[in-house]
């Protein structure tokens, strides 16, 4: 990719005849895949076997499976309690409300529509300073040479591995002796610390998969190592730091554990502390429960639908490279 | 990009050495200031600042605490006389030994069945099947849900009265079944729920190592004559070893980690005898009962056991010059 849009900018010039509509000839990669397999599978496609039925079925089985429970989860949110405990899936004589909704928005012991902006809140930093922090902490890795560079990065790794309720009871009392506990700028804080592990190796691997040779020539024009990562480093990568963003959104809007710890006025709990206090004491309700569920996973799942290709992604690269 | 910079610092620490023993000091300096790792620092010491003060301090912090016998607020810890009395305790500790148990069998059965079921996805998936894309994010979807969701609905489900799960066994002739509150299901019936949220995600590796696979290899087995299953035993799943390696470890930690779903499902620090993991023992220990000291030896087992996992791994990956 980084080849491509390279020979397109020094071909650029001269070929202005077709507006740019065509790939310079020598763009196109050597090693464009064969289309005679995928033509021929697309011909067994359209003929239906025994076998190939079987697998659309499981394949649809399994599908429906997993969305079964969003879906009771959604019917539950709009049908009142009574209804509920017939059977979400009931569907005759059914009442459409969104009473559960404006209960739970307005939940008397922890409001959702604040506790969702308050997740907001918690979120965005979070998110925003891992990346530049990450693409930062990165860019020596994949390109400086210094002593100690693979103990430090041993050192980044080995954050993956410790459990979050390990450090809890140290970063407690630490938050207290600075007076960040119970702040969203102590929770922003661990949340940063736990996400760097993944984020510099995902990225500093990213990193030296981009040629060289692009920094390289940008060098000999003098340009210094800050306006090489800022106009090189930072621009290539951006797919990556879409990665990055999306996956740390999901984990930080996610995470129960650390506000658990760390948040206690309910003035400042967050969207996913919230929930399991709905559910009352004698008779469950259902479906408050399930309209603040279907509100804490709504963002969460959007950005997920969105940018599923860089999710995918990130999920794969974090582990295999 | 990097020799260069080597380069340069080469000739300037040679320019220093004619200039005589004097300057000698001052070339050093120079020279340490242009090398890579003064360069370099900017870039990563915020970082490893924070990451210094989140992780590492807390499992400093952890394990001195461990040593004392701390407990609760008030007076700061006595640092005086550090011992292994923590260690010795919890070693004898029923609580400590079930809970571990429920560790493992959590972790492993999570975790085989978590990568079967992602295999047979991912095979299923692989080729000759339209809506790939649509189906894969069906099966990725819980991945981008809240463990506290998650164990929301889950609970529901497994209503004794009016779940779904008893309805749909109810239509086999079966239950209905107490999953949550029967001590030799509930282990199940957590399991089951975490299997549903990650096996989309094993699915996702393996379906990235399938489909790095040439197609030739395929087309090779089914000249050879083989049927389509010897050809994925034989053939594709040997393959595959590094992406299983990748997700085992992951998921093995995810398990470790289990805590906020455990919790969130019963709504307490006090999970059934039969769910209780070293995870929920610690935190119930510490935020619940005070018992600091006990709690951070509890920590320091779990750290251990997750190291067990992830150290051989990643040295692994480094010999293999993949990391």
């Amino acid at each position: 990719m980084t080849r491509d849009t390279r020979t397109s900018t020094e071909t650029a010039p001269e070929q202005r005849t077709d507006a740019g509509r065509y790939l310079p000839a020598d763009a196109i990669p050597e090693t464009a895949p064969s289309r005679e397999t995928e033509w021929r599978t697309r011909l067994t496609e359209a003929v239906p076997t025994l076998p190939r039925l079987l697998k659309y079925v499981l394949a649809i089985g399994v599908a429906l499976l997993w969305i079964v429970p969003f879906l009771g989860l959604f019917m539950a949110s709009v049908r009142p309690l009574s209804e509920i405990l017939q059977g979400w899936w009931n569907v005759e004589r059914m009442t459409f409300t969104l009473e559960n909704y404006r209960q739970a928005w307005s939940y008397s012991t922890a409001p959702m529509g604040r506790a969702l902006l308050n997740t907001f809140v918690v979120t965005v930093p979070s998110v925003l300073v891992v990346l530049l922090l990450g693409a930062m902490a990165a860019y020596p890795f994949a390109r400086f040479e210094f002593p100690l560079k693979t103990a430090l990065f041993f050192l980044i790794l080995l954050v993956m591995a410790a459990p979050p309720e390990l450090v809890a009871m140290g970063n407690y009392n630490t938050l207290r002796n600075i007076g960040l506990f119970d702040s969203y700028m102590g929770l922003v804080l661990v949340h940063v610390g736990w996400g760097l592990g993944w984020v510099v190796l995902f990225l500093r691997n990213y990193l030296l998969g981009i040629p060289e040779e692009l920094e390289e020539a940008a060098r000999i024009d003098g340009a210094s190592r800050y306006q090489i990562f800022r106009t090189i480093i930072l621009p290539l990568s951006a797919p990556a730091l879409v990665s990055v963003a999306v996956i740390q959104f999901t984990w930080v809007w996610n995470a129960f554990f650390f506000p658990l710890v760390f948040m206690r006025s309910p003035d400042l709990y967050l969207a996913p502390q919230v929930l399991p206090l709905m559910r009352g004491r004698l008779q469950v309700q259902w479906g408050l429960v399930a309209a603040g569920s279907v509100m804490t996973l709504a963002v969460p799942v959007i950005l997920f639908m969105l940018l599923e290709r860089y999710y995918k992604r990130g999920m794969v690269a974090a582990v295999t490279d | 990009m990097a020799d260069t910079g080597e380069t340069e610092t080469v000739s300037g620490s040679r320019a220093a050495a004619h200039r005589g023993a004097g300057d000698d000091w001052h070339g050093r300096i120079r020279r340490f200031s242009k090398s890579d790792f003064v360069r370099g620092l900017p870039y990563w010491f915020v970082p490893f600042l924070i990451m210094g003060f989140g992780v590492y301090g807390g499992i400093g912090w952890n394990t001195l605490i461990s040593l004392t016998d701390y407990e609760g607020f008030g007076q700061p810890p006595d640092l005086g006389d550090l011992d292994l009395e923590m260690y010795a305790q919890a070693l004898q500790d029923p609580a400590v030994f079930v809970t571990t148990k429920n560790t493992f069998v959590l972790m492993i059965a999570f975790t085989t069945i978590t990568m079967i079921l992602g295999l047979f996805l991912a095979i299923m998936l692989d080729r000759d099947i339209r809506f790939r894309e649509k189906i894969q994010t069906i099966y990725l979807l819980p991945m981008a849900l809240s463990f506290v969701v998650t164990a929301q609905f889950w609970l529901w489900m497994y209503n004794v009265n009016n779940g779904l799960v008893n309805t749909v066994v109810g239509v086999f002739g079966l239950g209905p079944y107490n999953w949550i509150g029967n001590p030799d299901l509930v282990l199940s019936a957590v399991i089951f729920a975490l299997i549903w949220q990650f096996s989309g995600y094993a699915m996702v590796v393996f379906l990235a190592g399938l489909q790095s696979m040439p197609d030739d290899q395929f087309e090779a087995a089914k000249v050879d004559g083989a049927n389509t299953l010897e050809m994925y035993w034989d053939v594709i799943i040997p393959q595959l070893k590094s992406s299983s390696v990748s997700a085992a470890v992951i998921l093995m930690i995810f398990a470790l980690k289990a805590f906020t779903f455990l919790y969130s499902m019963f709504g307490q620090y006090r999970v059934p005898q039969a769910t209780d993991i070293l995870a929920t023992l610690m935190v119930r220990e510490a935020f619940q009962l005070q018992n600091w000291a006990y709690a951070a030896a509890i920590a320091s087992i779990l750290l251990v056991m997750s190291l067990a996992i992830i150290a051989p791994y990643l040295y692994y990956q480094y010999k293999q010059g993949s990391l």
